[in-house]
């Protein structure tokens, strides 16, 4: 029941990722690249807590490759945002 | 930009506004507010006209572009506070715009429009795109730019 | 160990929503396009989910069984991105209708 929570999540951010790079294909504006590499690496750790929680037993813990894909993303949208800024 | 920045456009010296074609305060609100012919054309339209309210036919029978996309302008410049929109009934929308300054920089554009029309619209179309604005489009589905 | 350091991750990743939620706030009162709003307060309930997801960390049993309230918590990172799918259906529905 869980699991389907974490496919929304990963389907929803890979959405926002198809929408930016289409829009990046035609105005070539730096901020949509980077917020589309930022939603696709928290897409990867939404389908990693889907591989974690609902395919893989208990055993396994890729808690430290969630959050690494997690924060590498938000550090991209970040310099996305500032890079933006100035 | 946001629109509080026009309050403070009166202070500045003009003694370099004869070397421009326009005011910088113009100029500021052209790129930041006005996007396409048609939104400068209702702009025009409404606020040349402040007395009165106007549904969007009463509109799209002046400007004649679509009803749809007059109906997206009008609504976009009322989140904007430029207009205001009645919505007992039919949806009617007046010039009244939040912000005073709004009234002098409006009336400084229609006379730019009557003098030097094409250098408005080229100052309208030339401007490099907004990454937040587009970052905004980007999650739009419609078919026009 | 390793849940020290995955926490540590989770510490910066708190940080980097919050400031990306921020962010969005001020491209709301930019363009006050409710998009924004609306990513502004997902981003800002992703952070949220953090401390959450530290309250039910299981100390005792590091690579056994996991605390009895964590599947609720990736809940809140599904409204945060369901705020985001409503948005767009909204948005969406009202220039094409």
């Amino acid at each position: 029941m869980g699991e389907i929570v974490y496919i929304l999540c990963a389907l929803t951010c890979l959405g926002c990722t198809g929408l930016l790079i289409g829009r990046y294909r035609k105005t070539r504006v730096d901020l949509l690249f980077w917020s589309a590499i930022a939603f696709l690496l928290l897409s990867v750790t939404n389908v990693l807590l889907f591989i974690d929680l609902g395919i893989m037993g208990p055993g396994t813990d890729l808690s430290l490759y969630r959050n690494g894909a997690t924060l590498i993303g938000v550090i991209v949208l970040l310099y996305g945002l500032i890079r933006n800024n100035t | 930009m946001d629109l509080g920045t026009i309050r403070n456009a009166s202070a500045r010296p003009s003694s370099l506004v004869s070397e421009r074609t326009f005011s910088e305060e113009l100029e500021k609100f052209i790129a930041g507010e006005i996007n396409s012919l048609e939104q400068l054309e209702i702009l025009l339209l409404l606020s040349g006209n402040p007395h009165r309210t106007w549904s969007v036919n009463g509109v799209y029978e002046v400007i004649k572009s679509s009803p749809q996309s007059v109906k997206d302008r009008l609504n976009e410049m009322t989140e904007r506070g430029v207009l205001r929109k009645e919505v007992e009934g039919e949806a009617r929308y007046q010039f009244a715009p939040t912000n005073d300054a709004l009234w002098k920089i409006t009336s400084e554009l229609r006379d730019a429009y009557k003098e030097r029309s094409v250098k408005v619209v080229q100052a309208i179309y030339s401007k490099p795109p907004d990454a937040v604005q587009e970052f905004a489009r980007a999650f739009r589905l419609r078919k026009d730019k | 160990m390793k849940a020290l350091f995955s926490q540590f991750l989770s510490g910066g990743i708190m940080m980097g929503f919050l400031a990306s939620s921020y962010f969005f706030y001020r491209f709301w009162l930019k363009t006050r396009d409710s998009l924004f709003a609306v990513f502004a307060t997902s981003f800002l309930i992703l952070a949220v989910e953090r401390i959450f997801l530290l309250a039910t960390v299981n100390v005792a049993d590091p690579s056994g069984g996991v605390h009895e309230l964590r599947g609720y918590v990736y809940w809140i990172r599904f409204t945060a991105f369901s705020l985001i799918i409503v948005a767009f259906i909204l948005k969406n529905r009202r220039s094409t209708s």
